[in-house]
């Protein structure tokens, strides 16, 4: 992980092209201090109303409060040797981007003002230089972020937690991870990064796959043979590890490396901002936020 | 097919062998599946398990494993190099001997190895047969005709050849009767070469009479295939070597006829096509003297016969000949010229050098070094010192010095003749005399012109006497009139000859000159005289026997060099008798004289073996015969085939491979591999013509051969017309001069349809002059002398009709001073060095008066004098640099300062004062400078206007 500064210059630039499109926490939320009013709208709360405002005119107004609850993001980033993968049609390793995304909404979230940390490598703080400390922590215990996070007391309840891999483990081996660590009450947010080839499978002939991480070989006879099945067998795994995010409430998404690294940042952004409104709207949300394109 | 099989042969059978490593190429190509491309790819486990929905085999499909293995197959059959040879033509079997009735003159010597061929197949006949065999050769000396075996046979017709001379068909007739004629119950197989002659017919009825049931097989040549001859042609001796080729059959022939020195080297080729019907074409080589002399003989390419073959000796080689007339050319009366005449006759064979100069001390001397084999020398007087001498040395070295009598030689002769004269010359016929005019009497037999006819109306009306009783001994008497005075005498003197005709060579003493006689005289002289004189080896250059037999001894000449009957040169077997010298002419070749080179070896005499008259016909039907064609037992070679079979199949692999099987190779690679194979088998490889392409406009661009500078420059001055100046080093001066030619350029545009460009500045060391008409050149007091290339330049530039104005602006001196050759100045030192004409001061009536104004002088910012100019000349040398240049000076000096004359500055006003005259003078000055600009545009055009006086005038009558 030489490349580790490179790859802090590039998740800063990545942020800032994050940070303009929204804007931050600054934003509506629980809290103490006045926000804002406005127009109330239909399916608010009649409760919220501000009527002294309301009676002066004849709109009614609803009072927000600035969100002041600072929250604390765990971040883990998978750097198994799977993740070092990088393939003919991709710019960059799989390691590197999750590096890059993981950089990245970790300076989102400090500018915001919330608690950063990297289970058992990096203590959430509120501190304004969250990259640097996270590049810092990474250095140190780059051996230690293999696979998934150990579910333990690392983990504080009701934070949330997103994870950079592949999740090319088996199936039975992730969904056991997922129930360990939904049970310690932390919302997981699950950015899977695969490689085009990974999905699109672009050999020709006569090739010998190898899988570095187990060391398994596979020698396919026409590899172009196989594209159509390994696809439908790809797409079943993604499939059961969106159900098993599901069946614990937790939210998939996908990105592919040939992508630009904003993509996925911003949709996983306006996630996590868009728990709280939805929080305040109705309490929890449901649906699949997808980032990146399927081929 | 067993035949075919049979007759299947291999040249190199043991590479067969390796056939027997097919099962291991079998083997390999089965049993090794292509090496997989090794990938890291993380999520191998979802690939594991995975079954290949098409079963793509580990080995090879069976169809490309055949086609590999029949690449390899073809490979090795074709090293082996596999022959098939068609069986033998003649199959029935022989009942009864046969005679085999061989051609063997030079007729059927270019086709011998088809009869040797299929001799060959009668031998294995006869062998199966159990026959025996008559042998017959109707050339050659003759041999019993015994039964032989097989075995025999081969070995006689092995030692069989074809002979340099046609076949006796007359004489093996009668063998054929004496012999064989009361055997009877043969078969006759006659492999005739396909020539008519006269012994055909009793060849015929012989072997009619001794064949069973008169049934002959005849054997010949396929169609196009029939024997073609070299003879002379009917054109001989005029200019170029000729020969003419003849064609028996009727079939079309075209071909090529060779001519080759005596050490084989060709030194050209005539090419001939003889149409269907056509017997004959003429071909001829036209070379220059020197190659030409080297030619020894002419040869039909591929027709290895001594009839394809015709020799050349003396007789057809060009002699180069020296002709002095002191008199000069008389172009006006060209008839009245002895140099005329022997010009005329002299031509067809012979090389003819004329002296530049009528002075005769010059001329002898130069035609001595231009090496003639003979000097003519006619109506010279009496020889003199150094010139006697060098003539004298020139005869004794082998030169042959003809003279003729005129009326200088009337009053006395010199040493240089072969007899002495006596003083007075001799009239016959006339007014004054009591004789008629003499005919010539008939040669004698030791003269060389024996057997020359003497037309009836050549009489001699006038001759120089040799004083007959101071005749010297050795001179020969060569042509005689009635009354036995001497013609022509000749005598040796050193190893050359001096022949003098006793009268003029025009036709003022004799009607000799004009008669045909004459041309055959000169030639008969010509042939005794040496081809090449060299001093090294002019003792022996014009031998003895030759010198006998030029001075009409009839000597034998014995053979030299013979042909064979393949047209080889070699050295004469005992058989070959000599000719005697006055048969050379009509002797025929037999197998006592071969064609071939007789006499001896510097001067031989060439008996060819066709020759006029010699009969060249096709063979006319034979009786009872049984025609048949050899049939050339032609082997077929299968190597090539069967490489290229291994390359088509090698690239339908590659094809087939790229397109089924695309393995791990880059998917670009598929399409180029095809194409790649498509362009191979239609024999284009596309890239490479595109990269031609790609490649052209570049080449053109540096073929020009023009910086960049340079042709900016060059469009600069090309698209517009403009004016140069050559700088001058100095600032001032450079200035004045650009803005004079300027000042020019706008009182041209102003008045007249010239609208040059600006004026553009020159450095004759750099740029280049060619694109301007007109050159300003200031010569400044302090001028550097330009470097010699420069000059040459300039030079240049001048004769190829450029307009330079050489201006010293110089106040006080006229360009008289300045131009006075020898002086210090610069300008006499520049135009000293350049190859500049005679100049003179501009005439009255010179075009540059009168090219647009009427001019009287040419006035500049000063009015030193009128400027030089090239004067006009009439001789030859300027009229051809007058048509180059259209009459115009290359040059004009001044040194009026015409510049700052018409210097302008950006309003127009005059920048110098004019010096004395004022504005009137500068007003002079413009018009010169329209003139000279007109005159360097439009050249003499308006020289015309010279003569407007003298038209006026004759109009005025």
């Amino acid at each position: 992980m030489a490349k580790l500064p490179a790859l802090l210059m590039e998740a800063r630039r990545v942020a800032i092209t994050v940070a303009q499109g929204t804007h931050g926490r600054r934003r509506a939320g629980p809290g103490e201090t006045f926000w804002q009013y406005r127009t109330f709208e239909a399916g608010d709360p009649s409760a919220l109303i501000d009527w002294r405002r309301s009676a002066s005119s004849s709109h009614l107004y609803v009072r927000e409060r600035e969100w002041e609850a600072a929250h604390t993001v765990w971040i883990w980033i998978d750097l198994s040797p799977s993740m070092m993968f990088r393939s003919h049609l991709a710019p960059q390793s799989k390691a590197e981007r999750a590096v890059v995304l993981a950089l990245a909404l970790a300076t989102l979230l400090s500018e915001a003002g919330e608690r950063v940390g990297i289970p058992g490598l990096m203590e959430p703080k509120t501190r304004r230089n969250a990259a640097t400390a996270m590049v810092e922590a990474i250095a140190r215990g780059i051996g230690a972020l293999g696979g998934l996070p150990e579910g333990g007391r690392r983990v504080s309840r009701h934070s949330e937690i997103v994870i950079f891999s592949d999740f090319l483990e088996p199936e039975a081996s992730l969904a056991a991870r997922f129930a360990l660590l939904a049970r310690q009450g932390s919302r997981g947010h699950l950015m899977r990064i695969l490689d085009p080839a990974e999905e699109s499978l672009p050999y020709q002939g006569r090739v010998d796959f190898v899988d570095a991480e187990s060391g398994e070989h596979y020698v396919a006879e026409r590899a172009e043979s196989l594209r159509d099945d390994y696809r439908a067998r790809l797409a079943a795994h993604k499939a059961a590890i969106a159900q098993h995010a599901h069946s614990v409430g937790w939210s998939p998404f996908l990105h592919h490396t040939d992508r630009a690294a904003t993509e996925p940042l911003l949709a996983l952004h306006m996630h996590l901002s868009g728990l709280e409104k939805a929080y305040r709207a109705t309490g929890f949300v449901k649906g699949q936020p997808q980032a990146g394109n399927d081929p | 097919m067993i035949a075919a099989l049979q007759s299947l042969s291999f040249s190199a059978p043991w590479m067969l062998a390796g056939l027997a490593a097919l099962p291991l190429i079998w083997w390999l190509l089965r049993a090794t599946p292509p090496r997989p491309d090794t990938v890291s790819f993380p999520p191998t486990s979802i690939l594991i398990g995975l079954k290949h929905r098409e079963k793509t085999p580990v080995r090879s499909p069976w169809w490309l494993t055949a086609l590999r293995i029949l690449v390899a197959a073809a490979v090795i059959g074709a090293l082996a190099g596999p022959h098939i040879k068609p069986p033998a033509t003649a199959s029935a079997t022989l009942a009864q001997p046969l005679l085999v009735v061989v051609d063997n003159g030079w007729q059927s010597a270019s086709r011998w190895a088809a009869r040797r061929a299929f001799a060959e197949q009668l031998a294995v006949l006869a062998d199966e047969s159990g026959q025996t065999i008559y042998l017959a050769a109707t050339a050659g000396p003759s041999a019993p005709l015994q039964p032989l075996t097989p075995v025999e046979y081969r070995q006689r017709f092995a030692s069989l050849v074809p002979q340099p001379y046609p076949g006796d068909r007359a004489g093996l007739a009668a063998q054929v009767e004496r012999e064989l004629g009361a055997r009877g119950k043969i078969s006759v197989a006659w492999l005739a070469d396909g020539i008519e002659d006269s012994g055909t017919a009793a060849l015929n009825k012989a072997l009619a009479t001794v064949a069973t049931g008169g049934v002959i097989d005849l054997y010949g040549d396929p169609d196009g295939a029939g024997a073609l001859a070299l003879t002379r042609a009917a054109s001989a001796n005029a200019g170029p070597i000729t020969a003419k080729v003849l064609k028996a059959e009727s079939s079309p022939h075209s071909g090529q006829v060779a001519a080759v020195t005596g050490r084989g080297e060709r030194l050209s080729v005539a090419p001939f096509d003889l149409k269907s019907g056509v017997s004959s074409a003429e071909v001829a080589f036209d070379l220059p003297l020197d190659l030409r002399n080297q030619v020894a003989r002419l040869e039909i390419v591929g027709e290895a016969s001594a009839g394809g073959v015709f020799l050349l000796d003396g007789r057809s080689q060009r002699r180069r000949v020296g002709l002095v007339a002191t008199e000069g050319n008389d172009d006006a009366q060209p008839l009245l010229s002895p140099t005329y005449y022997l010009e005329r006759a002299l031509t067809p064979f012979a090389e003819i050098v004329r002296p530049r100069t009528a002075n005769l001390d010059v001329a002898t001397a130069d035609l001595v070094a231009a090496k003639p084999s003979v000097i003519i020398l006619s109506d010279v007087g009496r020889l003199s010192g150094a010139v006697r001498e060098r003539l004298r040395a020139f005869v004794e070295d082998g030169g042959m010095l003809i003279r003729f009598a005129g009326s200088r030689l009337e009053q006395g002769g010199d040493t240089l003749l072969p007899a002495p004269l006596r003083e007075g010359g001799r009239t016959l016929g006339g007014a004054m005399t009591w004789t008629s005019p003499q005919t010539p009497a008939a040669f004698e037999e030791e003269s060389p012109f024996n057997r020359l006819a003497i037309p009836k109306d050549v009489a001699v009306t006038r001759q120089v006497l040799a004083d007959p009783a101071q005749m010297p001994r050795e001179t020969k008497v060569w042509a005689r009139l009635s009354d036995g005075t001497p013609l022509v005498t000749a005598a040796r003197r050193g190893a050359g000859t001096l022949v003098f005709f006793h009268i003029t060579a025009n036709p003022d003493w004799s009607n000799l000159p004009i008669s045909g006689l004459f041309v055959e005289m000169m030639r008969k002289t010509l042939e005794a005289s040496p081809l090449q004189l060299s001093r090294a080896t002019s003792a022996e250059a014009v031998p003895g026997d030759m010198q006998a037999a030029a001075l009409g001894q009839d000597v034998p000449l014995k053979p030299w060099r013979v042909l064979d009957g393949f047209g080889k040169l070699g050295v004469p077997g005992e058989r070959a008798q000599p000719i005697a010298a006055s048969a050379a002419d009509t002797a025929r070749v037999s197998a006592a004289n071969p064609p071939g080179l007789y006499g001896p070896q510097n001067a031989v005499r060439a008996l060819n073996t066709v020759q006029d008259g010699d009969a060249f016909a096709a063979l006319k039907a034979v009786d009872g015969a049984r025609v048949a064609v050899f049939t050339e037992a032609k082997t077929i070679a299968l190597a090539p085939w069967l490489f290229l079979a291994a390359l088509c199949l090698f690239l339908l692999d590659g094809i087939a491979c790229a397109l089924f099987l695309g393995r791990s190779a880059p998917r670009w690679r598929k399409p180029a591999a095809a194409a790649l194979a498509l362009g191979l088998v239609f024999g284009l490889v596309p890239e490479s013509r595109a990269e031609a392409r790609a490649a052209a406009p570049n080449a053109t661009a540096s073929a020009s051969g023009l910086s960049s500078e340079a042709a900016a420059f060059a469009m600069a001055a090309s698209l517009e017309t403009r004016f140069a100046y050559v700088l001058t080093g100095n600032a001032e001066a450079d200035r004045v001069s650009q803005a004079g030619l300027a000042g020019l350029s706008r009182i041209l545009s102003a008045r007249t349809a010239v609208e040059p460009g600006e004026p553009i500045a020159v450095d004759p060391a750099k740029d280049e002059l060619v694109f301007f008409p007109l050159i300003y050149w200031p010569v400044m007091a302090n001028a550097e002398p330009l470097p010699d290339h420069v000059l040459a330049k300039v030079d240049a530039y001048m004769k190829q009709g450029g307009l330079i104005i050489f201006d010293t602006k110089n106040e006080e001196a006229s360009p008289e001073s300045l131009l006075a050759r020898g002086g210090r100045t610069p300008l006499a030192q520049l135009l000293g060095k350049l190859d500049i004409p005679p100049l003179q001061r501009v005439p009255d009536d010179h075009v540059l008066t009168r090219s647009f104004y009427l001019l009287q002088s040419f006035p500049g910012r000063w009015d030193n004098g009128d400027p030089w100019v090239e004067a006009r000349q009439q001789s030859g040398d300027a009229a051809r640099r007058g048509v180059k240049s259209d009459g115009v000076s290359s040059l004009i000096v001044t040194s009026n300062d015409l510049a700052s004359a018409w210097a302008m500055d950006d309003s127009d006003r005059p920048m110098f004062a004019v010096v004395p005259g004022g504005e009137d003078q500068r007003e002079m000055s413009y018009r010169v400078g329209v003139n000279i600009a007109m005159y360097a545009l439009t050249g003499n055009y308006k020289a015309d206007q010279v003569h407007v006086p003298a038209i006026l005038e004759r109009l005025g009558h």
